[in-house]
């Protein structure tokens, strides 16, 4: 029996696939990110549906229900993501400043 | 003793040709650089119109005050040939450019790196946000910078010419003036402050509460990260 909390998680899993295979037709992820997003949504699924498959890590971590374990997942996840974009996003503003600055510094010289 | 005379601009076409009217009119050696951080409004054709001779540099994209001020002082860098000291005044006409010969004047006779002009915070005449916000930040400051200046958030300061190297910073926003006193505790620069005249004309114009907020986080990150 499939509880309301997994619907929720297959039907987020299928929107978050089919928005990984919509980025890659419109060419903005190449194979290699479409096949690992790809790989992170198909594995999210599985675990979603086939909740007893974790059943010997949950134990192992001593997890109450498979759900806490998929949640803790998640959260590491999102805790890197949110780090890599923060980092990324520092990276990309200090090169813009740069370009721009360089840019309005070039007639300068002819003063 | 020589000047560079550093502002910032966005979007401030109705006061910034009588500041840097105000400015020429000052008797001392000086160059005057207007950074135009990608105005939408006609600032950077009033300037370029009414003031030839003086530097004008554009920005395309609009990156914060930060920024613009780290571009005038590559230009000061790049032109500065027997150039003294750096002057830093906003273009919303908050500050008198009169006041600029006082604080180059403490500057001068008291051998300082850097002169903060410090506006009158008093409940009277400062917006009351940015009074309570311009309190916090000060205690704040002073408390994990050890540098004691009743304004934090003056915009109006000068300093040496050598001293560029050691408060340059990293804040494209209004977080620079924060950054640059913990720099000057950081390096133990001479300090000082003098008191300016202030004119609030746009309490909607300049730091809002938001940028309160992002200053001083902004502010435990240059700290502690």
């Amino acid at each position: 029996m499939i509880s309301f909390v997994q619907i929720l998680g297959i039907i987020f899993g299928l929107i978050m696939l089919y928005t990984t295979f919509f980025h890659y037709k419109r060419k903005e992820f190449g194979k290699l990110q479409f096949f690992l997003w790809g790989f992170i949504w198909v594995s999210f699924l599985f675990i979603v549906i086939f909740l007893q498959t974790t059943s010997g890590i949950i134990q192992r971590f001593g997890f109450m229900r498979p759900l806490d374990f998929l949640v803790i997942v998640a959260l590491v996840i999102i805790t890197f993501l949110t780090f890599y974009n923060y980092t990324s996003l520092n990276a990309i503003r200090k090169k813009l400043e740069k370009k721009i600055r360089e840019e309005s510094l070039k007639d300068l010289s002819k003063r | 003793m020589k000047s560079f005379i550093i502002i910032p601009v966005y979007n401030e076409e109705n006061t910034i040709v009588e500041i840097v009217s105000q400015i020429k009119e000052l008797a001392f050696d000086k160059k005057i650089i207007v950074v135009d951080d990608a105005s939408e409004d006609k600032s950077y054709g009033k300037v370029s119109q009414a003031f030839p001779d003086v530097i004008l540099l554009r920005h395309k994209i609009n990156l914060g005050k930060g920024a613009a001020l780290k571009t005038g002082c590559q230009a000061a860098l790049q032109l500065g040939n027997n150039m003294d000291n750096i002057v830093f005044i906003d273009a919303d006409g908050q500050h008198s450019p009169l006041d600029i010969p006082k604080i180059i004047e403490k500057l001068q006779k008291e051998k300082l790196d850097i002169v903060f002009g410090i506006r009158e915070i008093n409940r009277g005449k400062m917006p009351l946000l940015k009074y309570f916000g311009n309190k916090f930040l000060s205690r704040a400051i002073k408390f994990f910078s050890k540098v004691s200046l009743d304004d934090t958030q003056t915009g109006f300061k000068a300093f040496i010419y050598q001293v560029y190297p050691k408060i340059v910073w990293q804040s494209q926003d209004y977080s620079v003036d924060t950054e640059i006193i913990l720099n000057v505790g950081k390096h133990n620069l001479k300090y000082g402050q003098v008191p300016i005249e202030t004119i609030y004309k746009d309490a909607y114009k300049g730091t809002v509460p938001f940028d309160g907020i992002k200053i001083f986080f902004n502010f435990l990150k240059q700290k502690f990260l």
